[in-house]
């Protein structure tokens, strides 16, 4: 943090999967626990993160400068900003959600576990297990007893992964 | 993660970027890091998590497991905005049978729900009090001794009846017992609290009895207080601590004070009521997770004064409510100190003390207007070891008796 208390602002770049540069703010990333640690530790000017889309970078790029701007004044409009920032195809919030947890951005990933979990509270059991690229390892057994059991868990929208 | 690994990681861009984004775990079958998807599945309500016990074993095991199960009942039961206001349980008794109704009431302003649950008491029973919840466990039983206690999962659709105590109340001496719910989140035990009471001419002090779910067995609480409790049950349970108001006879004289349950030490303590008239009654509630009290003249149904408890400074008046409307009963309130009350016509409506507005109503049917009683309520995936699924017979008896009554109604205007 002693280098946010000396008035000139640092510079930071990061690059995303797709090798696209982000110039910003130092102050801006240290929401990140990573890249707090990385610029404390190592005082490096340019930060890669090949396994994060551009795609996504940018939005949580987005996501920090809002934050950083976050008053008591525009609280509402801050929560605006968050019911928007999570209505994304399914696939591109859960890509958000593993970035933002690999950064490390706590208020960000607590948001956006809820998100994805009001999103999947009413899907099949299928569609979770595609959405989440997960083979049941169930026997068929196995498999048509928990049917008995709980035929609604297999009931519902089966082919809507994206919503 | 160390710097020096982001570097290398950097040398080696391009290569698998998804591999290493999505590195397979070993703990799960799936591409996603555990972390995630415990901290996704953690804020899924019950009845989906019971469901997508199906997805794999691997989620199988996590959904049983104690520390998912504590992870998923902090989140549940969480005070946060986002998860918007959690249900309350709701007892009320049928218009017209009279059996006790246990629903889950959910009351917001953008939408009001009341679903009726299936009821593990035996409706062969008359008499039923809901002593109150903790940790997901809903806490019945008969009064006026305190038998037939039933411990309920209600979102588990889980439930069973504790063993009795050895020392069984004797008719004669005592004239009742109040029972109390408690839940030690070191131990992870239930506690059941059974408090016998003597004659109401007598000033001898409860004998107190503590069940656990650890143990499975009762011993006996010394009540070094000396209190003597006024209800059938404990009054509140916040946190897994149970409240009664009670009477104590001492060197200052006689006097209504709180008693609480001690986790720790496993003892009672006693706090200060808050000053009070003959003309004022109070309701103590749970406000944002600490004790609170709602009191109002019994001839003014159009000014409410909420009261909080501060360990340090004691009672203190928070604020007075004009409630707009007048009410017939303050039902209590919501942790968020929205303010429950029925209407004469056994409407409820929700009030938002701070905006002094009514955010949301709903009709409670088939409730006998007077009877309702709200306890606070967070559902959880916590089973106590016993416990068998409440059947469904409960809820068929109640439709034949249901079908029985308006027949005779219809023979009535038949008849007319």
């Amino acid at each position: 943090m002693a280098s946010s208390t000396t008035g000139e602002k640092k510079i930071l770049t990061l690059k995303g999967g797709d090798n696209e540069e982000f110039i910003l703010e130092e102050s801006l990333v240290l929401q990140s626990e990573l890249l707090k640690n990385m610029v404390k530790e190592e005082r490096v000017s340019s930060i890669p993160l090949p396994s994060i889309k551009s795609k996504t970078l940018v939005k949580i790029i987005e996501y920090l400068k809002k934050h950083a701007e976050l008053t008591p004044s525009n609280k509402e409009e801050f929560k605006n900003f968050e019911k928007e920032f999570v209505n994304v195809v399914l696939e591109e919030l859960l890509d958000i959600t593993v970035a933002v947890n690999y950064l490390k951005i706590n208020g960000l990933l607590e948001f956006c576990c809820q998100a994805v979990a009001d999103r999947i509270k009413d899907k099949s059991v299928e569609a979770v297990r595609k959405i989440f690229r997960i083979e049941s390892d169930f026997t068929p057994e196995e498999e048509s007893e928990f049917r008995k059991e709980t035929p609604e868990a297999f009931e519902g929208d089966l082919d809507d992964t994206t919503n | 993660m160390p710097p020096s690994k982001g570097k290398g990681k950097g040398k080696k861009k391009g290569k698998s970027k998804k591999t290493k984004n999505r590195a397979p775990d070993a703990t799960c079958n799936c591409i996603f890091r555990r972390e995630i998807i415990i901290n996704i599945l953690s804020r899924l309500p019950v009845k989906t998590l019971i469901q997508f016990r199906c997805v794999c074993k691997p989620w199988r095991k996590l959904i049983s497991k104690p520390k998912f199960i504590a992870t998923h009942f902090r989140h549940s039961s969480s005070l946060q905005p986002s998860t918007g206001s959690s249900p309350v349980l709701l007892h009320t008794r049928h218009l017209k049978s009279y059996d006790h109704l246990l629903s889950l009431i959910n009351l917001s302003s953008e939408s009001s729900s009341v679903v009726e649950l299936d009821n593990p008491f035996p409706f062969f029973l008359q008499s039923m009090v809901v002593v109150g919840s903790c940790n997901g466990i809903v806490c019945l039983c008969q009064p006026p001794w305190g038998d037939v206690i039933t411990l309920w999962n209600p979102a588990m659709r889980q439930s069973r009846t504790v063993p009795l105590s050895k020392r069984e109340p004797i008719m004669e001496a005592h004239s009742s017992v109040s029972i109390g719910l408690a839940y030690d989140s070191q131990e992870n035990d239930f506690l059941v609290l059974s408090l016998k009471r003597f004659g109401p001419e007598t000033v001898i002090a409860d004998e107190v009895e503590m069940f656990s779910t650890m143990s499975f067995s009762w011993e006996r609480v010394p009540n070094e207080v000396g209190f003597r409790v006024l209800g059938l049950s404990c009054n509140l349970i916040i946190k897994g601590v149970p409240y009664w108001s009670a009477l104590l006879e001492d060197a200052y004289g006689s006097r209504e004070v709180l008693v609480c349950f001690d986790l720790s030490k496993k003892v009672f303590d006693k706090l200060p009521m808050p000053g009070m008239r003959l003309e004022t009654k109070g309701y103590l509630v749970n406000l944002e997770d600490s004790l609170g009290m709602l009191m109002w003249e019994k001839t003014d149904k159009y000014n409410v004064d909420i009261w909080v408890m501060d360990d340090e400074d004691g009672w203190s008046k928070k604020c007075n409510v004009g409630v707009l409307f007048g009410f017939d009963k303050i039902i209590g309130c919501l942790r968020n100190g929205n303010i429950v009350a029925e209407d004469e016509n056994g409407v409820f409506f929700l009030f938002d003390p701070v905006t002094s507005s009514v955010k949301a109503k709903v009709c409670i049917d088939n409730a006998n207007s007077g009877s309702s009683m709200i306890f606070n309520y967070s559902e959880s995936l916590v089973l106590i070891e016993g416990m068998l699924p409440v059947k469904k017979q409960a809820a068929r008896d109640k439709l034949a008796r249901e079908n029985l009554l308006k027949c005779g109604d219809q023979l009535l205007s038949f008849q007319l």
